[in-house]
């Protein structure tokens, strides 16, 4: 029995059992990853090439792009009848690999791939270097990405919005305005809220928001005058900072 | 032990290429125990590594606004160039060495791309890409039009790719994305090698051409990118090597069933066409080229390279003509071009003209005109701000191009001169010669994509006959002289490469920083990215939208907005923002394109755009602009009775139009 496909197999009822679980872990996605991207096409090239006919290297290549064109034009069909989800993804990639597989053993039951069993990790000092290049890679991305979130930390600003509120969803029956910010300053900050119609404020707020909070609350829009705007005006730590305007139930 | 079949192949065209003498790769290979010898090639993924360590501490200086910073990105790429480069270059490499070489470069040249965006999306492309699959998770359906470019919705293959992964792994679009791009980078870099392999005989040859090959100018940034064109380049690769399989291109004395390699063809074929139709397009063309060179130089038409020789006791029945089919170049262009033109009739044509209709006839329109003295060149070096590159970079992006120039007749003729035979060298040598045609595109501002475009594909055939012609000046150089001449390559293949990087992305984009006006991933700013959250969590989903190109893209994608370009009743729809009242005009433009938000961010009125443009390519004034807009014109909406201010993050103010449509 060839043990790459019986692998190949093994790892595919491994992920259908993973993908049952209800939460999603770093186990599920090592297992379902190769699902998507390695084990259609592995079990696929088994089928069209025989053992032997291509080299290791070619044989993955055909691996990774069979399986990205399986996934693609798989994906086109089902989504004619059916919505495509995780379970129907699983599903289908789950029973192309298994199946292809079992063609292949039948095919080809005793002609055993040199690869991956083969694979000459013979050189120790090599493998480490690799992965020492790899881990100085990693270190690389996590540095861009603190280097990012330092250089975005610097730009401060707030969010603030006055919109039309879905009445239905707060359980009201009469016409809603919803007015919010969200804080990026970097810094816990002060601000004060008024809403108002033609200078009289129906609705005034005192707030200390942290960096990346969020204040947001709904009223019911006022009895307007055509045309009068329901204006919003927030200060900052004590200053004018913005002004929004909305007129209610056109 | 057996002697592994890919090493047999490898030694048998290092025989071809490599003269009487012995050469210590060889020796290296006839010892015990070294068939896998890795070389140095640990050692240069290190220094790769390394450099791009250095470009990641490069860029995060250029996001402090650091001095230096520009200077060590340099430094990073060429640590990840060059010495990869000599080694590819000298003689000594076995081919698993070579192989690995040429992962590690196009691994490490992509890293350059996670690095420059290491948290989420800031190309144009990108972001389109992220819009097709969420709309694709949100409804389990593909074709969802794409309000940022039509061609994703009718190209889907990479968007059920990636929300496949999505879906299935529960990890975010962006790190499938990262993931699917990266796999397609080494498909790609590993098919490659293969490909030129086997058209040489040589794995010298085959790592020498990868060398110049990355010297295109796309493939820093742009094929690395999340989108369609990145997967398609990786498909294209194990398409081209099921065709030379068929073709027999491959001194391995098995030879896989053809109906396992039609049945792979098809498959591959079908992945492709619904994938890219520029790559798709390209393919057939490449594969109808080296039809065309066989029926040339073999004298056999192309229904004899379709078909096997007839048996005689074969019934004349449709199974038994199939039976015939013979996997190659001709059928392989014929499959292509069946489903091309399915794809294109039936699903993708509408779409595929809107897209490259118009980058065609205005990039042909912008040639003529520039060789009949219709129109002059456009300043090269120069940005839309007019901030022109320093002299060094100009000699040096010019000083590149002058190298290609030089080389490439010369390789043409080595290549018929020596391989005229191989037909697929000999198709590759024709892709090569495109390249001046490529070129004059780049003179005009219309040609610049195509011509950018192009040469991911034509780069290929370069560095071929880059290769073909730097192997045949050292064959018979001593190894003194040889390791001078691989020195001095190394030298000139660097000044390519960094012309090609000096071409292919301006010195505003190269690394990340400061906001910029118009200057694409650097306008991707976190008060845009705030915008777009407000809109998906406040705004109707798919509500009509105008706003400049840059937040376009961060509403069309995670503001599930629709942004609006081009122009109503002939009217072009950026009038709204240029001009200083709301007049007759902006409001037809409202009223009829169903305008239901304006978005304006007030700092477009400092600084004129880096691409010459603020909202879109037909606005007035393009790339002649010597003001920057103005900020009157763009605050006239606070003083317009029936537009609402509704959002407000500093810079960015989100009007609703809702009172201007009901009047």
């Amino acid at each position: 029995m060839r043990r790459d496909l019986a692998l190949v197999i093994a790892l595919a009822l491994a992920a259908l059992l993973v993908a049952l679980l209800p939460a999603e872990t770093w186990l599920s996605a090592l297992l379902l990853v190769p699902l998507v991207l390695i084990l259609p096409g592995y079990a696929l090239a088994a089928n069209f090439f025989a053992p032997r006919t291509v080299s290791r290297i070619e044989r993955a290549v055909y691996v990774v792009t069979l399986s990205i064109a399986t996934v693609a034009i798989g994906g086109l069909l089902i989504q004619l009848v059916l919505g495509l989800n995780r379970g129907v993804w699983i599903a289908f990639l789950g029973a192309v690999t298994i199946g292809a597989a079992l063609r292949a053993l039948r095919r080809y039951p005793d002609r055993p791939l040199e690869w991956p069993a083969a694979v000459p990790w013979t050189l120790p000092v090599a493998s480490l270097a690799f992965l020492v290049a790899a881990v100085i890679a990693g270190l690389a991305i996590a540095s861009a990405g603190d280097g990012l979130r330092e250089a975005q930390s610097r730009i401060r600003f707030t969010d603030f919005w006055l919109v039309p509120a879905d009445a239905a969803a707060v359980g009201a029956s009469e016409e809603q305005l919803e007015v919010g910010l969200r804080s990026h300053e970097g810094r816990p900050s002060r601000f004060d809220l008024r809403v108002s119609l033609e200078g009289r404020v129906f609705l005034s707020r005192s707030l200390r928001l942290r960096a990346g909070e969020s204040w947001q609350r709904s009223f019911a829009a006022p009895e307007a005058p055509p045309g009068v705007p329901v204006v919003a005006n927030l200060t900052r730590d004590g200053e004018r900072y913005r002004r929004l305007d909305l007129v209610p139930e056109r | 032990m057996r002697r592994p079949h890919s090493l047999q192949a490898t030694a048998a065209g290092a025989r071809a290429t490599a003269g009487a003498r012995p050469r210590p790769a060889a020796r290296a290979r006839r010892a015990p125990g070294s068939r896998y010898a890795l070389g140095l090639a640990p050692a240069l993924a290190l220094s790769a590594a390394i450099g791009v360590a250095v470009i990641a501490i490069a860029n995060n200086g250029a996001r402090l606004e650091h001095s230096g910073s520009e200077a060590a990105f340099w430094l990073g790429l060429l640590l990840i160039y060059l010495p990869i480069a000599l080694r590819l270059f000298g003689r000594s490499a076995a081919p698993p060495e070579r192989m690995m070489l040429v992962l590690t470069l196009g691994m490490a040249l992509y890293l350059v791309k996670v690095v420059h965006s290491p948290a989420g999306f800031t190309l144009h492309d990108e972001l389109a890409s992220w819009r097709g699959v969420r709309d694709l998770l949100g409804s389990g359906r593909l074709f969802a039009d794409n309000p940022l470019v039509g061609g994703y919705s009718v190209f889907p293959g990479m968007t059920a790719v990636t929300g496949a992964l999505r879906q299935a792994s529960g990890l975010s679009i962006f790190v499938s994305a990262l993931i699917l791009i990266g796999l397609a980078r080494a498909v790609l870099m590993a098919s490659l090698f293969l490909i030129l392999q086997r058209a040489s005989g040589s794995a010298r040859v085959a790592g020498i051409a990868i060398v110049v090959y990355v010297c295109n100018p796309s493939i820093l940034y742009f094929d690395s990118q999340f989108g369609y064109e990145s997967l398609s380049l990786a498909i294209a690769g194990g398409l081209l090597l099921v065709v030379m399989r068929g073709a027999g291109l491959d001194p391995r004395k098995r030879r896989p069933s053809e109906a396992g390699m039609l049945a792979a063809l098809v498959l591959l074929t079908a992945g492709l066409v619904i994938t890219h139709h520029l790559t798709a397009y390209a393919m057939i063309a490449f594969l109808g080229l080296w039809s065309v060179v066989i029926a040339i130089t073999e004298h056999r038409s192309v229904l004899r390279q379709m078909l096997a020789p007839a048996r005689l006791s074969a019934p004349p029945r449709l199974s038994s003509q199939l039976a015939r089919l013979r996997v190659g170049p001709a059928l392989g262009c014929l499959t292509m071009a069946t489903a091309g033109l399915f794809w294109f009739g039936f699903v993708a044509g509408g779409a595929t003209q809107d897209e490259l209709g118009s980058v065609f006839t205005e990039a042909i329109s912008a040639v003529f005109n520039l060789l009949t003295g219709g129109s002059g060149t456009k300043t090269l070096f120069r940005a839309g701000t007019g901030q022109v590159d320093p002299l060094i970079v100009r000699v040096l992006g010019l000083a590149s191009v002058g190298v290609l120039a030089l080389v490439i007749p010369l390789g043409a003729w080595r290549i018929w001169k020596s391989y005229r035979t191989r037909t697929l060298a000999v198709s590759l040598g024709v892709v090569a010669l495109l390249y001046p045609f490529t070129l004059v595109p780049r003179l005009t501002q219309a040609g610049s994509e195509i011509s950018q475009r192009a040469s991911e594909f034509v780069f290929a055939g370069i560095g071929f006959v880059a290769a073909v012609f730097f192997l045949h000046l050292t064959k018979s150089a001593g190894n003194g002289r040889a390791r001078l001449y691989a020195l001095i390559a190394t030298g000139l293949s660097g000044l390519v490469f960094v012309g090609g990087v000096i071409l292919g992305e301006s010195p505003v984009t190269r690394q990340p920083g400061r906001f910029e006006v118009g200057a694409e991933s650097r306008s991707i700013s976190p008060q845009g990215a705030a915008a777009a959250r407000f809109a998906t969590e406040h705004l109707p989903r798919n509500s009509r939208v105008l706003v400049d190109g840059p937040n376009g893209l961060l509403l069309g994608s995670y503001g599930d907005l629709e942004p609006v370009i081009g122009s109503i009743r002939g009217i072009p729809v950026t009038t709204v923002f240029f001009s200083k009242e709301l007049g007759f005009n902006e409001r037809v433009v409202i009223v009829r394109d169903a305008i239901e938000y304006v978005v304006v961010d007030r700092r477009l009125g400092h600084s004129l755009p880096v691409d010459g443009y603020y909202y879109d390519r037909e606005e007035p004034l393009t790339h002649e602009r010597v003001q920057p807009i103005s900020a009157a014109a763009l605050a006239k909406f606070d003083r317009i009775p029936g537009i609402d201010r509704i959002y407000d993050n500093g810079p960015i103010v989100i009007y609703d139009t809702t009172g201007v449509r009901l009047r």
